[in-house]
């Protein structure tokens, strides 16, 4: 073929010449093929899956830890409701976050189709992130009044003293106060810069799919 | 999956590989980023073999995985590197005029991108629609606006 210009007649014969000297001349390796389908997939999707089930393990990590301690320390009541706090904090975030996990799936449907797939993926990654931020919440804030609870309580000072006392008290407030915009901008910080992008083109995606014309 | 489920999936990719190639070669500039796409688009294909039924077309489902990957694959860097050149050529004016129609292909939006090639591959309005998701008075309207603009756009390298 020599020099010509594209028309509205031939452009389909010159995209299929095109295609067919510039990607059928490519050799495919079962080997290749086979290595690809054991490796890990680096989607967004799936690592989100596995950050959320690395999180379902922190917290029957730490369930099964403060189990043990209560078990430990029956004897003491407000250990006992102290650490029977922290197991139903954990229980908690843990079942949103299961639920979510059995949710996420990484694998395409034969009948949805790729809109359909973009808004289920864009769905997935924000009901996961908000949940992560809901885990946040429940992993460390309780953790932190739980460690100057606990201290207090193994200086000597029964739970009742602690929430009597207005020092003790002031410095849970004022620590939670100061944590949970503190956490809720951070994760937000690092959220947008990990999946602000992806959330950003998708959503640009789905409504140019849905609007294109 | 089973052991000949495994040989199935492997034939069939060996013999639409050309589908592959297209996409990764349309969406991502960067070496690492087609490697990566490459086996990312192989190992959601594989994942999501189960869910194939035999009664359609494995082009057609392929396709759909690898433009879904490329539709939300994150590129590593913003390195630009020219497309690869595969193929070894002999009519070296008809390969200019290939490559012009194809970098010209290549400068659309994603959508666009998705929308042109399913269409020059031979997919009916229907068959997009049911792919992608959009309706076909839509596709429609947009194909005819893309033809005219890839048109002009080659007539206007073409001539520079």
């Amino acid at each position: 073929m020599h020099k010509k210009d594209i028309t509205d007649n031939n452009i389909q014969e010159f995209w299929l010449e095109l295609s067919e000297k510039k990607f059928n001349n490519n050799q495919i390796q079962k080997e290749d093929i086979m290595k690809a389908i054991t490796k890990e997939s680096h989607s967004d999707i799936s690592i989100l899956k596995k950050r959320l089930k690395y999180k379902l393990f922190y917290c029957i990590g730490f369930a099964i830890l403060f189990l043990i301690l209560l078990l430990f320390n029956l004897s003491n009541p407000d250990l006992t409701i102290l650490f029977g706090f922290s197991i139903t904090a954990y229980a908690i975030a843990f079942i949103p976050m299961y639920m979510n996990y059995r949710k996420v799936d990484d694998g395409l449907s034969q009948d949805e189709n790729i809109l359909e797939t973009m808004k289920r993926n864009l769905d997935t990654i924000t009901s996961v992130l908000r949940i992560e931020k809901l885990w946040g919440m429940i992993f460390f804030i309780p953790a932190v009044i739980g460690g100057i609870l606990l201290g207090s309580v193994q200086s000597g000072m029964s739970l009742m003293d602690c929430f009597s006392d207005t020092r003790l008290l002031l410095t849970m407030i004022g620590v939670s106060i100061v944590l949970v915009p503190l956490m809720t901008w951070g994760s937000n910080k690092a959220n947008k810069k990990a999946y602000g992008g992806l959330i950003e083109n998708l959503k640009n995606n789905i409504v140019r799919l849905e609007t294109i014309g | 999956m089973s052991e000949s489920q495994e040989i199935e999936y492997i034939s069939q990719i060996e013999m639409h590989k050309s589908i592959i190639y297209k996409v990764i070669e349309l969406y991502v500039d960067d070496a690492e980023d087609k490697k990566d796409m490459y086996q990312e688009v192989l190992l959601q294909g594989w994942k999501s073999y189960r869910n194939f039924r035999r009664d359609s077309k494995f082009s057609t489902w392929l396709y759909k995985v690898a433009l879904n990957t490329a539709l939300t694959f994150r590129k590593k860097q913003k390195r630009i590197i020219t497309a690869n050149v595969i193929a070894s050529h002999t009519d070296h004016q008809a390969d200019e005029n290939h490559e012009l129609l194809f970098k010209v292909i290549k400068k659309l939006d994603d959508i666009e991108k998705m929308i042109i090639t399913l269409h020059l591959d031979g997919y009916k309005n229907k068959e997009i629609a049911e792919i992608t998701g959009m309706t076909s008075n839509n596709i429609n309207v947009k194909l005819y606006r893309l033809k005219a603009h890839i048109i002009e756009r080659f007539k206007l390298l073409y001539h520079a």
